[in-house]
């Protein structure tokens, strides 16, 4: 494109970024190996896999290039450093400004940006050897720099990095960072610096200590903490290596730099898109505007994933995901890059420079957002309705109320699982008027019309004076619903027929709900009698309630102290909080209690120790010893958007919120056994879960205090204009998360995921 | 020990019991359970289900009613603190046959609890089993047994039904 060179005024400028905008963001990322042509240039026999005027690339600031000098020496010259020599295959030496530096196979060269640059040539090392180095160049640092800026605080969170032996250069590089940034304390460190400023130096893999994390084995070449002249240079150089069918962690970062493969053939996930890599490709990692999210997945076969990285350096990370560390309970799932931006909508404010999540309270007032929320919401998503065990027996059939719409929910005379509007097609009439009960056929009083449960019309007092065709009585059936889905005993619908299909909707969340199905090899059963209750509370009060690991001690004290006088101790160590798609989101921990048949608690008695062994025991046997842990060993609260909370906590619990009105939201909640439990685990269950949920407990009343008091409270601030007055402060955690660390159960990240999604429903673009 | 279990004396007993109750000293009338005595309330849609295999509301042994009292009488039981005001109105009640040592005593109770500017209603009856001792009626068992379809509007069995 010929315009914006040729554009010399102000518009000429936006032509060209937005050109480098569109290479960034829409560019070309896999370069294979395969693909690069192998040419020769002055410098000898080479691939030139990146070069800033190769327009199809990603990267637009750098010079990559692998250069094969088994034949024939390279080209001898001179320009500035900045540059870092990788070697990729054999042995070979480098001769720079007079010194030699004999490599092999993954150590480096480093090429230090000095006045006047550096002279330098590289050789073969032995005749029946190979030799290629990479040669590792980000343009803006060779095409002219002199002195530049250096941090004054540590960079990222990898820094647990020691002072390493890279060759033998001393250590009092930049050590000591003044106290306080003043010209002089700037001075002294540049002074510092060029007196310890080394000539080029041999980094050998041998000589680096690893840094084992969760992104693997790290080996750090260039690193700005590093001492000697290394530290000068704002790149970070790396080795990544994986173990087989490893993942590393998740980083969402602000780019600019590129992954080479060195060995195995690693799957490289870039934001939404995903590469299966062999040896010798790359993919760049361009700087994109809200970071680029990179994880890395080792092959399964023997041959581990390893990779070169070279970034240009910087400050913080956007976001970690972990997915690789032992320690806390993790998915075994791919977890989905939920990505994280600014956003600014009337209800919801979002700003990561700020560390900044507020919502207004007028989301929790409004009659007009409830009514919205009823259309674009209770409308159109899946809804959880009830579990099939509710209607055990065909015939069995219950009365509910899901989004404000009478329903029945039955089990049909075949047995099937059914769904219902309960309203009599003929003039509308509710037709089941019992709570519950049992029955072959529905009849409705008013005109004695009467259907099959399998949703037939089969009697219509003198039908004579109805058309006497079939299509009339095929029309008059019970109304089912237009979605209706039965997901391991769960059963959702929904009042729209088209949508995502239910697997899609759940995504991510559905491995947490199997874990709690998974506690029995025949599922889960809801046990007779239900907690029905109201609160006078917005329904979006309990959902933030659920996903606030925050409160719990503050508002559970009494019941913490209860636990301690049973003889144990609660902690929030560890816990974590998991934003998952489409709203849905999970909190992970395991200190508050023990789990019923999984983990053992004093107030269980000595008899369940043996219990406990039992069923992990037949757990390893059905889902493999690392699974068993993570379902024995942790406790989840599940929000599945919009209406439906799961604990699987010290017992098994459902939750379901339906909306009444802005301030108010009927509950109903259930408690579910394992379908093979024994009658003195299922008592000892019973009363666990009981001491704690539900109107009776010793907890959920704090909770429900806390939604009426959020309720009444926020009736304070209505209207009131001065900034930030009328809004929800929802950024605990941010600091945190912006470091790279993963999210705690006890900040509020949980639900922060769960306003986004509402947000989006609600105010944003979806339709 | 008492001849005959009158129908004044089980008012009697309900009736100080309830003035505990609303005058929250909740020590004192702990002392009228028996040990190993229990407190029950089954959820509205299954009254009569064995608390041993479903869901109640509450379903205390002593030791979690003496957890409760002394959840109760904190600072911190956020759902009282500032308490309910109470007041029970009992009527309706009964001396069922004694068998052996117990006793059954039924009632109709109407609980007004009223706090934060909200009057709820708790309307059911009680099934008590009583045991006849030394110091007069005791729990062996206090069950209420709500006639709510729904704990509606007032979601909160936090205090004693």
């Amino acid at each position: 494109m010929k315009p914006a060179a040729q554009q010399r005024d102000y518009e000429g400028l936006f032509v060209r970024w937005e050109e480098l905008y569109k290479r960034a963001h829409y560019g070309k990322l896999h370069i294979k190996r395969t693909e690069v042509p192998v040419v020769d240039s002055r410098q000898g026999t080479s691939q030139f896999y990146v070069m800033p005027q190769f327009e199809e690339l990603s990267l637009t600031q750098w010079v990559v290039f692998v250069r094969d000098h088994t034949g024939v020496p390279s080209g001898r010259h001179t320009h500035q450093g900045g540059i870092t020599i990788f070697g990729v295959e054999g042995d070979g030496y480098s001769v720079v400004n007079g010194h030699r530096f004999d490599w092999t196979a993954e150590d480096a060269v480093l090429l230090p940006i000095v006045p006047g640059g550096l002279d330098h040539q590289h050789f073969r090392a032995r005749d029946d050897r190979p030799s290629k180095f990479m040669g590792i160049i980000y343009e803006p640092l060779v095409v002219g720099l002199g002195a530049e800026m250096v941090q004054l605080e540590p960079q990222t969170r990898s820094t647990e990095w020691q002072a390493a032996q890279i060759g033998k250069v001393s250590e009092n590089g930049i050590a000591a960072a003044p106290k306080a940034p003043t010209l002089a304390g700037l001075l002294e460190l540049r002074e510092r610096q060029r007196t310890t400023l080394r000539p080029p130096a041999l980094i050998r893999r041998a000589d680096l200590p690893v840094d084992r994390n969760g992104f693997g084995e790290l080996r750090w070449y260039v690193h700005p903490a590093a001492p000697g002249f290394a530290g000068t240079a704002p790149m970070f150089v790396f080795t990544q290596r994986l173990d087989a069918g490893q993942s590393s962690d998740l980083l969402t970062m602000p780019g600019n730099g590129y992954l080479y493969v060195l060995a195995g053939t690693p799957t490289v996930e870039v934001d939404d898109e995903s590469f299966a890599c062999e040896r010798g490709d790359i993919v760049c990692l361009p700087p994109r505007r809200n970071g680029l999210t990179l994880g890395v997945r080792a092959g399964r076969e023997e041959s581990r994933g390893r990779c070169l990285r070279c970034e240009r350096s910087y400050r913080m990370a956007r976001r970690h995901e972990r997915r690789a560390s032992p320690g806390m309970a993790q998915t075994t799932t791919t977890l989905p890059r939920v990505k994280v931006t600014d956003r600014r909508s009337p209800y919801v404010i979002e700003d990561w420079g700020a560390r900044t999540f507020r919502v207004n309270r007028e989301v929790f007032r409004s009659t007009e957002i409830f009514a919205r929320e009823q259309e674009r919401i209770w409308d159109r998503h899946w809804l959880y309705l009830g579990h099939e065990s509710e209607v055990p027996k065909p015939g069995d059939f219950k009365q509910r109320t899901l989004a404000g719409r009478p329903l029945i929910f039955a089990r049909d005379s075949t047995n099937k699982v059914r769904a219902y509007l309960n309203s009599c097609p003929h003039r509308g009439t509710m037709l089941c008027r019992e709570t519950e009960g049992n029955a072959k056929t529905f009849q409705c009083f008013y005109h004695a019309w009467t259907f099959a449960n399998t949703g037939e019309l089969v009697g219509i007092p003198d039908a004579g004076a109805y058309p006497p065709e079939r299509g009339f009585a095929a029309e008059m059936g019970l109304r089912s619903l237009p979605r209706f889905e039965n997901y391991r005993g769960f059963v959702f619908v929904s009042f729209t027929a088209t949508g995502p299909s239910l697997s899609d909707h759940l995504a991510d969340a559905r491995d947490y709900l199997d874990m709690m199905v998974d506690h029995s090899e025949r599922g889960l059963q809801v046990i007779p009698g239900t907690h029905m209750y109201a609160i006078r509370g917005n329904w979006k009060l309990a959902v933030e309630n659920a996903m606030d690991g925050y409160h719990f001690s503050p508002t559970h004290v009494t019941f913490i102290e209860y636990l301690k006088n049973t003889g144990y101790v609660t902690s929030d160590e560890g816990g974590r909080a998991i934003t998952l798609e489409n709203g849905h989101s999970v909190l992970v921990f395991s200190g508050h209690g023990g789990r019923v048949g999984m983990q053992w608690e004093p107030r269980f008695g000595p008899e369940q120790q043996l219990r406990v062994e039992e069923n992990i025991r037949r757990l390893t046997a059905r889902v493999g010893e690392e699974r068993a842990k993570r379902i024995a060993g942790t406790s989840r609260i599940l929000y599945l958007f919009p209406n439906l909370l799961l604990f699987d906590i010290e017992g098994l619990a459902l939750r379901q919120l339906e909306p009444v009105r802005p301030d108010f939201t009927d509950v109903r909640a259930w408690e579910l056994a394992p379908a093979t439990e024994t009658p003195e685990e299922l008592e000892l269950r019973i009363r666990i879960l009981g001491s704690f949920i539900g109107p009776g407990g010793l907890a959920t009343p704090d909770d429900v205090e806390a939604y009426e008091c959020v309720q009444r409270g926020v009736v304070a601030t209505a209207g009131d204009e001065r900034p930030h007055v009328d809004w929800s402060d929802i950024s605990r955690g941010m600091a945190r998360e912006a470091e790279g660390q993963p999210a705690r159960n006890v900040d509020e990240a949980g639900i922060r995921g769960f306003w986004r999604h509402w947000d989006d429903e609600i105010a944003g673009a979806r339709t | 020990m008492i001849a005959t279990v009158t129908r004044a004396l089980v008012e009697d007993f309900l009736f100080r019991e309830a003035a505990l109750l609303d005058e929250w000293r909740l020590d004192e009338w702990l002392t009228l359970f028996e040990p190993g005595a229990t407190y029950e309330v089954p959820t509205t849609d299954r009254p009569n289900a064995d608390p041993h295999s479903s869901q109640y509301y509450v379903w205390d042994d002593h030791e979690l009613l003496t957890a409760r009292v002394r959840r109760l009488k904190s600072k911190h039981a956020h759902a009282e603190n500032p308490h309910s005001r109470t007041r029970r109105l009992i009527t309706n009640v009964r001396v069922g046959e004694p068998a052996g040592a117990e006793i059954p005593a039924y009632a109709a109770f109407l609980i007004y609890k009223i706090r934060d500017g909200n009057v709820d209603q708790f309307v059911g009856r009680y099934e008590h089993t009583l045991v006849a001792g030394g110091e007069g009626l005791r729990f062996r068992k206090r069950r209420a047994v709500l006639e709510l379809e729904v704990l509606r509007p007032g979601g909160r069995l936090s205090f004693i039904l």
